[in-house]
């Protein structure tokens, strides 16, 4: 039985559990899946550029968390400023919803995918993707900072 | 929904274009074959149910959602029949009919070349999205660090 260190007071200290990086990080993954969906979306889109009847589908997320995040249910936190993210339980259940624009069309064959607005969605995707990894590697490099002090 | 499945729909993506460019080069390669048909490529999405050669209506396609589907597969390879035919007077070719006119192709090759170029950009543009998601998985991936 290891006592004191992490073991402290019968369980261990929760490095993810309870601290900021556990709401930081579900926002994180349910984001990164999200993108990664999305991005099967437009690559289905491009993929379709040139069959007739088909319509473009697009994954809505951001609406969702943003509800969750500010009208779900919450736990109890210090907010001085109104624009503080509060913290919120139900992140990890937000499920993105793939939706068929079905009242447009561009060609005459009634497909609706514009290829040059499928590829500014894709770079925008793919930034923001790349954006939501960048602040993970940075959360863990906090962590491992940490972790290195109490070496 | 897979860790490939957006790869999957761009490579099928890939494979339709560049058969379209195959079909396409038949036909201009039998641009002056008496009796040719210019052939057309129809695709269709691939793993999407209930997908009709339709004009789906705004409530009902919504249901179809919630899959993305697996990207674009060829429905079929067909004749093109409505473009009328050229008529050429040969008298003396071995393929005249009685009035003397060689039945040439409906091939214009200002057309085909045009959906040549189409074909291409549109493989381009599934290459790009590869790429993409590539750039995307290794990003990920580079977390494990």
């Amino acid at each position: 039985m290891v006592r004191g260190g992490l073991l402290e007071r019968g369980r261990p200290v929760e490095l993810f559990g309870s601290s900021y990086s556990f709401q930081t990080r579900n926002i994180l993954a349910t984001s990164m899946s999200a993108h990664s969906i999305r991005h099967s979306a437009i690559s289905q889109n491009i993929a379709n550029a040139d069959t007739p009847y088909y319509k473009r589908k697009e994954v809505l997320f951001e609406g969702y968390l943003r509800r969750v995040l500010y009208d779900g249910p919450k736990v109890r936190s210090s907010r001085p400023d109104g624009r503080h993210i509060p913290f919120s339980t139900e992140i990890l259940k937000i499920r993105p919803t793939i939706h068929a624009e079905t009242d447009s069309r561009y060609r005459n064959d009634y497909n609706n995918v514009d290829i040059d607005r499928e590829m500014s969605i894709l770079a925008k995707n793919q930034l923001s993707y790349n954006a939501i990894v960048s602040f993970a590697q940075s959360l863990n490099q906090t962590v491992q900072s940490v972790l290195q002090a109490a070496r | 929904m897979s860790l490939f499945s957006s790869i999957n729909a761009s490579s099928t993506g890939l494979t339709a274009q560049r058969t379209r460019m195959d079909v396409i080069a038949n036909n201009i390669a039998n641009v002056d074959t008496p009796n040719y048909k210019r052939q057309l490529v129809i695709f269709r999405p691939k793993g999407e149910e209930g997908f009709i050669f339709n004009i789906p209506l705004p409530k009902a396609s919504i249901g179809i959602g919630n899959t993305i589907g697996e990207g674009v597969i060829i429905d079929r390879i067909k004749d093109d029949l409505k473009t009328p035919k050229r008529l050429a007077y040969m008298p003396g070719h071995p393929d005249a009919d009685e009035k003397g006119y060689v039945h040439l192709p409906n091939v214009n090759v200002v057309t085909e070349m045009v959906d040549l170029i189409d074909a291409s950009r549109a493989y381009e543009a599934n290459v790009s999205a590869i790429r993409a998601a590539k750039g995307m998985h290794s990003k990920a991936l580079d977390l494990l660090r």
